[in-house]
């Protein structure tokens, strides 16, 4: 573990608290809502937020090279409704590289401040990926709820295809 | 590297608003609103100062009188309707409704707290029709109806369900739906509708159902229907339509008509009911139960509604029969018999299977077909196999209407458990009066507004992803038409995989016809896994094979 990620690991806590604020912050684009109440359900967008930022922070800080966390996807699946450009969604990830310097210590090198902006540049380019492919899906489930509601319809055509085929009349 | 400062980093908003809600300006956002409704649409049912416009212009055409037209408009409904007088008042902003509304929760949108939604309309009122507002104006939280207040308006009241989990909330009982009701109804007056609801209304108004579904075709997909239902059973059903002396009238939601999931539980209602050998019709004018009037005004609901007793009158029927459809049951049971009663016509329904007399529908003579099954699982009427249902992994979604306006709670779940042997309820806080609404109630299962949609029925999502996650869940049952149709496509998004099906298609599945009844098939014609086999036949003494005849091999090669 370099004296970096050991200082994230340390500082965890502050380091979320701050995230937190900045991802809630009602300027701009549309917010997150702000925690209420206890439970997964009082508030599942926050809860999931949590979950996400916390993986996403014990990512950073992982000793060997894992899997970006499944849990970022459902923060960019959430932010993907929230009608926004992709850049000001997911702008709440470059505020991780400010608040990390601004938690941690000096002990942290030069390359290692590279190699964690690195990292925070792979996590933002797989959440536009994400990002992408939930909005494209979105355009997709207008299609087939059109489409489930056409069935009866397409039958009929069918139907009438078939008869054509057949030589029928269909007067 | 140069160290920021560590305060000014720190130094984040705190999830408050820079402006005040009153100053802060309402930006229409894409996705989250609908179509304005036509002005063609709204004449054929003769809507006040209908006019072309469109939702996304700065400029809606009003009428030259809106303000007026709309503060009369309050005045004469602070006079009529106790409720919304007191509800304008009564509000102490506690802040309890605020996290109960999906669309808060899914949003963030301050102005999706039920009672800041509430907020937008007292704050005229108070302008208006209180002494304080007048006098002091924004000291007393008044302010003036302009052009962006009601732009604000439009875009929030039809960002609500009217699904009531906030007023389950509110220590004052405040019902925010009536609100949102009422907030809807002043809109109308100025020709402000959405086009997803105009349409349905207009249509109901002149060919019975929302969609504009005409005799021909509903019996035509009902044809379809029933052909599916003899290749999965084996059993030839016919319906009769329109029949008049039947004893029970069955209406349905019109999209179990024509619309996927919806048709494979309008084949289970069927199947059961032809099973039973029930003396009933359906009526191609009747042929909505859902009422798109009610997201318009009260008026528009109390004339779409009339139809049902008014087809019960002229088929000569003894009592009503209803699908599964969720606002449909919220009028029903709380509005029908004051708009449209008392049905003095018809008689107390009583199940012709059972006996039982079903006393809690003895003013609206209308029974709901989940209350009807439950009494003939509970007398033991018919044969059930839940092993046909042993691939699903069942939960089950309280419909906002039915439990929170009727209380239909135990009999979907009394039959759900019936007809499945894997069943899982949702955590606590999710089900029953505080279920959590599919975010397409209301008229806001349009596809334009997809995200607004997806947002406002993520709750519900994540309570299904919990069980998903605890049970390995796969079947989302529901009772009612608007979550049949709008909720495959929220589980698409959140949890895909998930199946989305009615009651009565599980109970279609495990319905036993008879002692032969080995069917291979469910409802959606896909083979049933581990379906039972038929006996095998008694083996014929085999015939030696003749010489020279073709031999298939094995021991006789």
């Amino acid at each position: 573990m370099s004296a970096l990620t050991e200082e994230i690991a340390k500082g965890k806590d502050s380091i979320m608290a701050a995230w937190e604020k900045s991802a809630t912050a009602l300027k701009g684009p549309s917010p997150f809502p702000v925690r209420k109440g206890q439970g997964r359900f009082a508030n599942p967008a926050a809860y999931h937020r949590e979950e996400g930022m916390s993986d996403v922070l014990d990512w950073l800080c992982a000793d060997e090279v894992e899997e970006i966390p499944a849990s970022l996807g459902d923060i960019c699946r959430i932010k993907a409704v929230q009608d926004d450009k992709p850049s000001q969604s997911l702008a709440f990830l470059f505020d991780l590289k400010n608040i990390i310097r601004s938690v941690v210590g000096s002990a942290a090198t030069e390359a290692e401040y590279r190699a964690l902006d690195e990292q925070i540049d792979a996590l933002a380019l797989h959440s536009f990926d994400y990002f992408v492919a939930c909005r494209n899906q979105i355009a997709q489930l207008r299609v087939e709820e059109v489409s489930r509601g056409e069935k009866m319809l397409l039958r009929r055509l069918e139907k009438l295809e078939n008869k054509e085929m057949n030589g029928e009349n269909l007067a | 590297m140069a160290k920021l400062n560590k305060e000014e980093v720190l130094n984040f908003e705190l999830g408050v608003a820079d402006t005040p809600w009153m100053d802060t300006p309402t930006v229409f956002k894409e996705g989250m609103y609908c179509h304005a409704a036509k002005k063609k649409t709204l004449d054929v049912v003769g809507m006040p100062n209908t006019h072309d416009w469109s939702s996304s212009d700065e400029d809606w055409n009003l009428p030259e009188d809106w303000k007026e037209i709309l503060l009369d408009g309050m005045k004469d409904r602070l006079e009529k309707y106790r409720s919304f007088r007191l509800f304008m008042d009564v509000c102490v902003r506690c802040g309890a409704c605020a996290d109960k509304c999906h669309f808060y929760l899914g949003s963030g949108d301050p102005k999706n707290m039920p009672v800041l939604r509430a907020e937008l309309l007292r704050s005229v009122y108070r302008r208006y029709f209180t002494t304080s507002g007048k006098l002091f104006g924004k000291l007393a939280g008044a302010r003036d109806l302009t052009e962006e207040v009601l732009h604000e308006w439009w875009y929030y009241f039809y960002q609500c369900t009217e699904c009531r989990r906030c007023s389950a909330f509110c220590p004052y009982g405040i019902d925010q739906a009536e609100i949102t009701i009422m907030g809807r109804e002043l809109l109308n007056l100025i020709g402000l509708n959405t086009d997803w609801i105009a349409g349905p209304v207009s249509n109901c108004f002149m060919k019975g159902n929302h969609v504009g579904l005409e005799p021909q075709t509903i019996m035509g997909n009902v044809e379809f229907m029933m052909d599916d239902l003899e290749e999965a059973t084996g059993v030839h059903c016919e319906p009769s339509f329109n029949r008049k002396g039947a004893e029970i009238l069955f209406v349905v939601p019109s999209g179990d008509l024509y619309a996927e999931p919806g048709t494979f539980t309008f084949m289970g209602y069927i199947l059961l009911l032809e099973h039973l050998g029930l003396d009933y019709t359906l009526s191609t004018y009747a042929s909505e139960g859902g009422n798109f009037g009610f997201f318009t005004s009260n008026e528009m609901a109390k004339r779409l509604n009339s139809k049902m007793y008014a087809e019960a009158k002229r088929l000569g029927v003894k009592w009503i029969l209803g699908g599964e459809c969720g606002h449909m049951w919220r009028l029903v049971n709380q509005y029908m018999d004051t708009w449209n009663g008392p049905a003095d016509f018809l008689e107390m329904p009583v199940s012709p299977i059972t006996g039982t007399k079903f006393e809690n529908a003895a003013s609206t003579k209308m029974v709901h077909i989940t209350e009807f099954t439950a009494d003939l699982i509970y007398h033991n009427k018919i044969k059930l196999d839940p092993s046909r249902n042993d691939h699903l992994n069942v939960t089950f979604h309280d419909s906002c209407n039915t439990s929170r306006a009727m209380g239909l709670l135990e009999e979907p779940r009394y039959i759900v458990k019936h007809v499945c042997n894997n069943f899982h309820e949702m955590p606590e806080e999710t089900i029953r009066e505080k279920t959590l609404c599919c975010g397409s109630g209301a008229g806001l299962n349009a596809g334009e507004n997809m995200e607004l949609r997806m947002r406002g029925g993520y709750p519900r999502a994540d309570a299904v992803r919990s069980v998903i996650e605890r049970f390995g869940v796969n079947t989302l049952a529901n009772i009612c038409a608007i979550d049949r149709a709008a909720m495959p496509a929220l589980m698409d998004y959140w949890v895909p995989g998930t199946r989305v099906t009615g009651v009565h298609e599980l109970v279609g599945n495990a319905l036993v016809l008879g002692d032969d009844d080995y069917r291979q098939l469910d409802l959606r014609l896909e083979e049933i896994p581990n379906a039972k086999q038929p006996p095998a036949p008694e083996p014929e003494p085999v015939a030696e094979t003749a010489e020279g005849e073709a031999s298939e091999g094995g021991s006789n090669a």
